[in-house]
């Protein structure tokens, strides 16, 4: 491992530096969010509640068994030392992907039906499809979208450029084979099999004949494909590399590049580099790693990863008062506030500035003209602006669609904003709160006019204040910013105290807050994690841990580039080799 | 689809669709039933039918339990809204969930749901969440059904607002297992299509085949084919994903024969008007109600035993723009002193399920209703929002359960017992031959016999 000395800030690490926590130890990935704050606050390191109640202790079934590290595998590319693969998990496609891969494979846009939404497990739905299943009712509505898609593919205006080749009847052997075989083939990533292209073409056949109609036919083993597991589901067998370790073969690398770089299916280039063995070695797959990330669609893959590392979709089902935003909170402003957000980071992963640490800290976002009111901004601004020099928003905390998702209708949550910051930006978890313990806040009074005040009960409680310091002081900076993220001199005539202490630094208000996190190791690492953990779909093992550290290394030794970022996770152990189930 | 007017109670419908008051009447075709009412002409039995109605965010325990047990209970200020149905509502207080209270609203939702503890999903520093342990009593069922119905069970979800990032615990109602879930339709229109869309038969009508139908059972068999040989190549975890798979492809090759065989449906039987595509916390009433009315009819209609209604979901943020009150969980937690909006929340949930049995009991079947044929269980996710706990448990029983349950309802009062005993008494009321049911802490062999008929 390359030593990180050059780039490491101790002094200023204050929500927990990598240098504090114990690297041998099995436990070593358990122990890593509560190395700062662990040892002073037991409240919300297990201690309370039962064992259980960590809540981010390594489950058992998440490692592989203990056992000697497998041997590195020829041919693929030396495996970091110590790295012990995860076992990988079929993942299914995600509505996203789903929506993208029809569009590819039938070179149109065509209407679907609503599929069953995503499921998100620890934080992602990439993580929540290695988990998921299909129920029957999600079965009918693949089932409705395939036929829905096979019909409209197949019509007058487009059957020519779709099947490729002209039947000589009804039915025609010749030609639906070589469909079934070219069409199979991009559905499901890889060439098929004979007995599979048997097994569609002997479908359409039955269907041609019964209905006297080759297209018409075609359309079932269309439907068919779409419907197959080897469609729905991204299948990693790998090649068996001894120790239980697999190394993904090259159509299975060319899907995991795909689907990580364009949040779709891989295109025909790529499934030839994977057909000529390209992929299994690390400069070919390099050459289609940059060949991917200067298309356009690694914006919208990109956007996809950290929309759903910053949750953003939660502000869709978010309303707020009318006493608090009159005008009703509408989907256009919701989704100018997640474009705000999306924009500013391609912004920093494409444009001029690319050090990712300095999202904290910019100025620039990206408005319409209801969002530049609610910034104080005049309501003519329109796309890239930059926010006042001297003015009190900046970066991600300043973003509105953080600031309002992570509140009341009616009012501020410290408490929201400072869980979202600790797990979403710092990769901290936090446990459920204790049972029977009232969490009513005591109303506005004279002695408790703002939220600093009425959260004070939560240190009077143990049980309460080793997570709320966690969380309250973080928040409570940012009281500045109402329910909807405005900005206000005061709450309703009371003086905001937006001072707060993490670990021994002292900090007031947002801008400053902003300045240690941008500085801070555990928020760089945490990007790093979440972007493995989406990759991968899984949150790591412990043994995976030193890929891990070798993406954060190659992550800091670029200055923070998130593109570089990428390239690391794409060469890495855990990207190319896992473990048989 | 002429014959529709020829029974000529659309409008009828119609009018309960869109949230008016007006009743269900349809008649009983009583020369279809043997003299005991009970059965069939043909000498099948009528079915028992199951169903869950579910709430997140608990209940004020203070307004809800009644004070006299037995038959002699009274309607309190948060079950005044049963007063309709109240013979047929048994209340259960004072069980306990026993699995273990790691996160109140997880917890109690996979427990009495299921009898089972939660497994928790929370590896390192990701946010936690959590999923279930064991199918959901409603699979439970579902799995024992041995006829070919056109839907192995029916989920329905009325308020959108349910937290998605937690894993399927908090998001969904219905379970085959862990990671498992199956999906509620949220909107109406949706659920007409499915329910009443192509393929369905009222009584009367001809069935006309399309052959397309045997066609597209072929496609499924062609995909089990793909998955069978794709199962065998993978590990335990995966296959298991790809079995619930393949049982879902077999649950749609059941209904494409169900629509090409077209059983004559039982006599009251019919289609309601198409609902509007009207979905969400706005329109929390109007859903209900149309949910409600089909449901009824899908049950009428036998096509399909089991349904689940997921109101809000376990620390659901539902909004009640209706009562100005919300949102549900933040309030259960913010609101001081004795919680007025959270109780008015409660009763307005009530309203809806007791809309849901005032529907049912207004079905006609046999010489009885619906209701007098159905198993219902009714609870949520914590006894109390405030404090996320799970003793004390607030559960509803309804229905008679063809004659399987007390009637009417009483308020059975335990002493800390075990929620499980509730769910074993419901499943064997439904004739289910299990001796015990759950897992872990909430597992039991104990039922509880007052909420059966007496013999």
């Amino acid at each position: 491992m390359t030593a990180r000395s050059s780039v490491r800030r101790p002094s200023t690490a204050v929500f927990g530096s990598r240098a504090d926590r114990p690297r041998a130890s099995r436990l070593h990935a358990g122990l890593l969010c509560l190395s700062v704050i662990g040892a002073t606050l037991p409240g919300c390191s297990g201690t309370i509640g039962g064992p259980s109640l960590g809540g981010d202790a390594p489950l058992p079934s998440e490692d592989a068994p203990p056992g000697s590290l497998p041997t590195a595998p020829g041919g693929g590319g030396a495996q970091t030392k110590g790295f012990k693969p995860a076992a990988v998990a079929l993942r299914k496609l995600t509505v996203h992907q789903y929506e993208n891969t029809v569009d590819d494979l039938f070179g149109v846009q065509l209407e679907l039906p609503e599929l069953e939404p995503d499921t998100s497990i620890n934080g992602f739905f990439s993580i929540g499809a290695a988990r998921a299943t299909i129920s029957p009712s999600a079965a009918e509505k693949f089932e409705s979208a395939a036929f829905a898609l096979a019909e409209a593919a197949l019509d007058e205006a487009h059957r020519q450029k779709f099947v490729g080749c002209t039947p000589s009847g009804t039915t025609d052997a010749g030609c639906t084979e070589a469909f079934v075989a070219r069409f199979g083939q991009r559905a499901f990533r890889r060439p098929l099999a004979s007995d599979e292209i048997a097994r569609y073409a002997a479908l359409a056949s039955q269907a041609q004949a019964a209905l006297g109609d080759f297209h018409a036919g075609l359309q079932f083993a269309v439907a068919g494909i779409l419907q197959s597991p080897h469609f729905l589901f991204r299948i990693e067998l790998g090649k068996d590399q001894g120790g239980g370790t697999v190394a993904f073969d090259d159509y299975e690398l060319a899907t995991r590049l795909s689907y990580l770089l364009w949040n779709t299916t891989p295109d025909d280039a790529l499934l030839t580099a994977a057909s000529k063995g390209e992929l299994t070695t690390p400069a070919g797959l390099n050459t289609q790693a940059e060949r991917l990330l200067a298309d356009p669609r690694a914006k919208t893959a990109l956007d996809n990863f950290h929309a759903e590392r910053l949750a953003l979709e939660e502000i869709d089902l978010v309303d707020k008062a009318s006493t608090v935003l009159p005008a009703g909170f509408d989907d256009t402003l919701k989704t100018a506030m997640k474009d705000d957000v999306l924009d500013t980071i391609e912004d920093f992963t494409f444009g001029a500035n690319t050090d990712f640490r300095d999202l904290f800290t910019t100025r620039v976002a990206f408005v319409n003209s209801p969002l530049a009111e609610l910034y104080g901004l005049p309501a003519t601004s329109k796309g890239r602006v930059e926010l006042p020099a001297d003015g009190p928003r900046a970066g991600l905390l300043g973003k509105a669609v953080f600031l309002s998702t992570y509140a009341h209708q009616d009012g501020t949550s410290p408490t929201k904003r400072g869980k979202f910051i600790r797990e979403r930006l710092l990769c901290t978890a936090i446990p459920a709160p204790p049972p029977e313990v009232s969490t009513v806040l005591p109303e506005p009074n004279a002695n408790a006019p703002t939220m600093r005040e009425r959260l004070a009960v939560h240190n009077q409680v143990a049980s309460c204040a080793g997570c709320h310091k966690l969380m309250d002081p973080l928040g409570l900076s940012l009281e500045h910013f109402d329910a909807v993220g405005r900005w206000r001199k005061d709450d309703k005539g009371h003086a905001l105290d937006v001072t707060g202490n993490v670990n021994g630094s002292d900090f007031e208000g947002p801008l400053e807050l902003a300045e240690l996190l941008r500085d801070d190791e555990s928020a760089v690492e945490c990007v790093a994690r979440q972007l493995y953990r989406y990759a991968t779909a899984h949150v790591e093992s412990s043994g995976e841990e030193p890929a891990v550290q070798a993406t954060i290394e190659a992550f800091a030794a670029s200055g923070y580039k998130f593109t570089s970022l990428l390239r690391a996770v794409v060469a890495s152990d855990g990207f190319r080799f896992g473990a048989k189930e | 689809m002429k014959s529709r007017n020829q029974i000529g109670r659309r409008s009828l419908l119609r009018g309960m669709l869109y949230g008016s008051a007006v009743g269900v009447g349809l008649p009983t075709l009583e020369m279809m039933l043997n003299s005991h009412g009970t059965a069939l002409a043909d000498g099948a039995t009528i079915p028992k039918r199951f169903g869950v109605f579910f709430w997140g965010n608990g209940v004020r325990l203070k307004k809800w339990t009644p004070s006299a047990q037995g038959a002699s209970w009274q309607l309190t200020e948060e079950l005044a809204p049963l007063m309709n149905v109240k013979d047929y509502v048994s209340v259960v207080s004072g069980y306990n969930i026993k699995t273990g209270n790691q996160r109140g609203h997880h917890a109690g939702c996979v427990g009495i749901l299921s009898g089972a503890p939660m497994i928790s999903q929370d590896p390192k520093g990701a946010p936690y969440a959590s999923t279930f342990s064991a199918p959901s009593v409603d699979q439970v069922v579902a799995a024992t059904i041995q006829d070919k119905l056109k839907f192995r069970s029916l989920e329905i979800g009325i308020s959108k607002s349910v937290v998605t990032g937690e894993g399927s615990t908090l998001r969904y109602l219905s379970h085959n297992g862990p990671d498992n879930a199956n999906p509620p339709e949220y909107t109406p229109s949706a659920l007409y299509s499915r329910l009443f869309g192509d393929g369905f038969k009222e009584p009367g009508q001809t069935n006309v085949v399309d052959p397309k139908l045997a066609l597209r059972r072929s496609v499924l068999s062609a995909v089990k084919d793909d998955a069978t040989a794709l199962k065998r190549r993978l590990g335990v975890n995966d296959q298991r994903r790809i079995d619930q798979h393949m049982e879902s492809i077999r649950a749609l090759e059941t209904q494409i024969l169900a629509i090409e065989s077209a059983p004559p449906p039982p006599s009251s039987c019919m289609k309601p008007a198409a609902p509007s595509t009207m979905t969400g916390d706005k329109y929390l009433t109007a859903v209900n109600d149309a949910m409600a009315n089909m449901a009824a009819l899908a049950l009428a209609c036998d096509q399909t035993r089991v349904f689940s209604v997921m109101f809000s979901g376990s620390v659901g943020f539902s909004n009640y723009p209706e009562i100005q009150a919300g949102d549900h969980h933040s309030l259960t937690h913010n609101e001081g002193g004795e919680q007025p909006q959270v109780n008015s929340i409660t009763i307005f949930i009530m309203k809806r399920f007791a809309k849901l049995l005032e529907i049912l009991k207004a079905t006609p079947e046999a010489q009885g209703n619906l209701l007098d044929h159905c198993v219902i269980l009714a609870s949520t996710d914590t006894a109390e929002g405030l404090p996320h706990s799970i003793n004390d448990y607030p559960v509803l029983v309804a229905g008679k359960g063809g004659g399987a349950l007390v009637h009417p309802g009483i308020h059975v009062r335990g002493s800390g017992g075990n929620t499980s005993d509730i769910l074993l008494t419901l499943l064997q009321a439904m004739d289910l031959p299990l001796k015990e049911f759950g897992s872990s802490g909430g597992k039991t062999s104990n039922t509880i016999a007052a909420l059966r008929a007496q013999p």
